[in-house]
C-alpha cells in the first residue's frame, strides 16, 4: 500500500533545492534586516504563491486557519515541531512577525481536491475511519478546520500520513491530546486510506 | 490429594485467560480511542459537536490590544507586565519577585522583577511539562508538574541563573487529563496537593485520585485531606479560622446550565467528601455514577460559581488598601466555560461571614469578553504587600494590577 508513500530519505532530497532556495532568501543579509516581505517570500519559495507547492512533498498551506499556522510557527520555532527547514525558517521571528505571516496565510486559497481518478472501494475506507474516529467533530464536516484545528480537505496525501505518524509516535503534539487519542492503535493501511480520502474529500 | 492439572489444561486455560485480556484490552482501546478525554458523555448534536476547550494564541497580546477591565468606583486597574505567554498561577518572593508558571502552551516558569516602568520578565525554566502548580516558600520555588514536584532553593539571589531544582516528591500519578497542579504550603506549614479525576467523569481510585492531600515540606507524611474532589486549581486557607477553601470545577456536558461549579471549605480534613463522582454541585447524582448515591451524603458546597465557569484561582483578601468590607472575602478568578455556548469570565468576590456562611458572590473585575469571544481569561490571584491585587491571564498573556485610592 505505500508504494505512494516515498522512504523520508527521498523525500528529503527531493526537497534539498528548494529549501537552498528559501534558505537563499533567508541569508540574503542579517536576520534583523530582514522585512517581513522576505519572510513571506521565503514562505511562498517553498509552498509556493497561492500555497499550493509543485513538489507534491510539501504540503499545502492555504486557507488553513490562523490560529493553526500560529501554533505551527511557534512549535517550530521553540523546536517543538521538528523539521530542519521550517525551524530554521521560524527561529528569529518575532510574535508580531509570526501573528502577520499567519495572518497571511491564512488568507491564502485553500487547496482543490485532488483530481485524479476516485478508487470508489478506498475512499469509502477512508470516510467510514473518518466518521468512526470523529475527524469532523473538530476539524468540521466538510474538513475545512477552526481555530486551531487545521483543514484537512486538500491536504497533500503523503504530508496527511506523515502527521497521522508523528501523532502517533508522539513526535507531534497539539493544544490538547486528541489527536494522538485520534489515530491511536491504527496500523499504516488504515492511515493511508484515511490520507487518501481526506486528499480527495468532496463535500 | 488434588490431581495436578494437565500440562494440556494449563495451556488451554492460560490461552483462554490471553484471550480474555486481550479482547477486554481491545475494548478498552477502543472505547478509549473514539474520543479525547474532555469529549467522553458529549451529547450528540450540532452544538454540542463543536465544542471543544478554548486555546490560547501562542503569542501574547501586545500591550495596546490588552481588554480593557473595569472594577467598582474607586478602584483602578492597570497592566502589571504583559507579554508573559500563558501566565498561570502566580507567587510573590519575600524580596518582591512575582514568580509566573504556565500550563499547555509555554511550558516555562517566568520572574517578573523591577518597579514599575522598569520591570522585566525572565525565564527561569522553560521545556517543562505542564508546569501549572508553583509555590513559594522560605527563600525556596517550588514547581509542581502532573509527575512531581521540585524545589529551587535560594531563587531570587540567582533569578539568573537559577539553581539545579531538587526533587520533593515524585509519587504523582502523572496524568494528563487534570493531573496539571495548583499547590500552597498551609498555615501549618505542610504543602498542600492536589490530584484530580484522570478524566471528565469517571469512579478512579479514592486513595490515588480525586481528592486534596497534603506532605511535610520535605515531602515526607502524605495525609489525605479532602475526598470527591474533581478538580481543584485554586485554593486558600481562611485568614482567621485557618480553614482550607478551594474551588472545584464539575463535570462537563450535562446541561448548558449543568452542573455548578462549586466553592468549598473542608471542615473536617481527612473526612470530608465533596461528592465527585457520584453528587455534583451539591443537589444532582451523576446520570452514570450516581444511582443508589444521594447528594446528602456529601458535603454542600459554601457557594456555587456558576456552570462550567471554571473557578481557578482564589485569595482571601487579607490586605488593608481595599475598603473594609473586602477583608477576608476571597476573590476568584472565573476562567470561564469552554463546554458552554454562551461564555463569561471575570474575578468574582465571595463575602464569608463570622459563622463561615458566604453571604453574596458578585463580579469585581470584568471586560474579559466580547461578543461571546474571550479577550482574556483569569487564572489567579494574588494579594501584593501594599495590598494591591494581581491577576493573570493566561489568555492574553498578561497580569493585571487592581489598586484602590490613590
Amino acid at each position: 500500500m505505500a508504494s505512494s508513500l516515498q522512504p523520508r530519505a527521498r523525500r528529503l532530497i527531493a526537497f534539498a533545492p528548494i529549501l537552498s532556495l528559501a534558505a537563499g532568501v533567508l541569508s540574503a543579509g542579517n536576520a534583523s534586516a530582514q522585512t517581513l516581505q522576505d519572510k513571506i517570500a521565503a514562505c511562498a519559495a517553498c509552498h509556493g504563491e497561492t500555497g499550493q507547492p509543485a513538489n507534491p512533498d510539501i504540503p499545502t498551506i492555504g486557507g488553513q486557519p490562523k490560529l493553526f499556522v500560529m501554533y505551527q510557527l511557534f512549535y517550530y520555532r521553540e523546536g517543538r515541531r521538528k523539521s530542519p527547514e521550517m525551524n530554521t525558517v521560524a527561529k528569529d521571528m518575532s510574535d508580531a512577525e509570526l501573528t502577520a505571516i499567519s495572518d497571511y496565510v491564512a488568507r491564502l486559497p485553500a487547496p482543490p481536491p485532488l483530481t485524479d481518478t476516485i478508487e470508489a472501494a478506498r475512499y469509502r475506507r477512508g470516510a467510514d475511519l473518518a466518521r468512526i474516529r470523529l475527524c469532523a467533530s473538530c476539524h468540521n464536516p466538510d474538513y475545512s478546520g477552526r481555530e486551531q484545528m487545521p483543514r484537512l480537505a486538500g491536504q497533500r496525501e503523503g504530508y496527511l500520513f506523515r502527521a497521522f505518524k508523528d501523532y502517533q509516535a508522539g513526535v507531534r503534539v497539539g493544544t490538547q491530546a486528541a489527536m494522538a487519542e485520534a489515530v491511536r492503535g491504527l496500523g499504516d493501511a488504515d492511515l493511508a486510506d484515511l490520507a487518501y480520502y481526506l486528499a480527495r474529500f468532496r463535500p | 490429594m488434588h490431581p495436578s492439572p494437565s500440562p494440556r489444561g494449563l495451556v488451554a486455560v492460560s490461552a483462554l485467560a490471553a484471550c480474555l485480556v486481550a479482547a477486554t484490552a481491545t475494548f478498552a482501546q477502543e472505547k478509549k480511542e473514539e474520543e479525547p478525554f474532555w469529549a467522553v458523555g458529549r451529547p450528540k448534536g450540532e452544538v454540542t459537536a463543536k465544542m471543544a476547550p478554548v486555546a490560547a494564541p501562542p503569542v501574547p497580546t501586545p500591550e495596546a490590544e490588552l481588554p480593557k477591565l473595569t472594577a467598582p468606583p474607586g478602584f483602578k486597574v492597570e497592566v502589571y507586565q504583559s507579554g508573559i505567554l500563558d501566565a498561570r498561577g502566580i507567587r510573590r518572593g519575600d524580596k518582591g519577585t512575582v514568580f509566573v508558571s504556565s500550563l499547555f502552551v509555554a511550558g516555562k516558569i517566568y520572574a517578573v522583577t523591577g518597579e514599575k516602568g522598569k520591570r522585566v520578565t525572565k525565564v527561569l525554566a522553560s521545556g517543562l511539562e505542564l508546569p501549572n502548580g508553583i509555590e513559594f516558600n522560605k527563600g525556596s520555588l517550588y514547581v509542581a508538574t502532573p509527575k512531581q514536584i521540585t524545589r529551587y532553593d535560594n531563587i531570587e539571589d540567582n533569578l539568573d541563573k537559577p539553581p539545579a531544582p531538587v526533587v520533593v516528591y515524585d509519587k504523582l500519578p502523572g496524568d494528563i487529563p487534570h493531573g496539571w497542579k495548583f499547590i500552597k504550603f498551609g498555615p501549618d506549614g505542610k504543602l498542600y496537593v492536589p490530584v484530580g479525576g484522570p478524566c471528565n467523569i469517571c469512579d478512579p481510585d479514592p486513595e490515588k485520585y480525586a481528592q486534596i492531600f497534603r506532605i511535610n515540606a520535605d515531602g515526607t507524611g502524605k495525609e489525605i485531606v479532602a475526598r470527591g474532589v474533581r478538580n481543584t486549581v485554586g485554593f486558600d486557607f481562611h485568614p482567621r479560622t485557618k480553614e482550607l477553601w478551594f474551588t472545584d470545577n464539575q463535570r462537563d456536558w450535562l446541561s448548558e446550565d449543568m452542573p455548578i461549579d462549586e466553592l468549598n471549605r473542608v471542615a473536617n480534613p481527612g473526612k470530608d467528601n465533596f461528592g465527585f463522582p457520584y453528587c455534583h454541585s451539591g443537589m444532582m447524582t451523576d446520570p452514570e455514577f450516581g444511582w443508589g448515591k444521594s447528594c446528602d451524603d456529601y458535603v454542600k458546597p459554601a457557594a456555587l460559581l456558576g456552570p462550567h465557569a471554571a473557578p481557578l484561582g482564589m485569595r482571601f483578601y487579607t490586605g488593608t488598601m481595599f475598603p473594609q468590607k473586602y477583608r477576608n472575602a476571597i476573590f476568584i478568578a472565573r476562567h470561564g466555560p469552554w463546554n458552554r455556548t454562551k461564555k463569561y469570565a471575570d474575578v468574582s468576590v465571595a463575602y464569608v461571614d463570622a459563622s463561615n456562611k458566604v453571604t453574596k458572590v458578585e463580579p469585581f473585575l470584568e471586560g474579559f469578553v466580547k461578543d461571546n469571544q474571550y479577550l482574556g481569561r483569569p487564572v489567579d490571584v494574588l494579594v501584593m504587600a501594599d495590598g494591591s491585587l494581581l491577576v493573570s491571564d493566561d489568555h492574553a498573556g498578561a497580569i493585571y494590577r487592581v489598586s484602590y485610592g490613590k
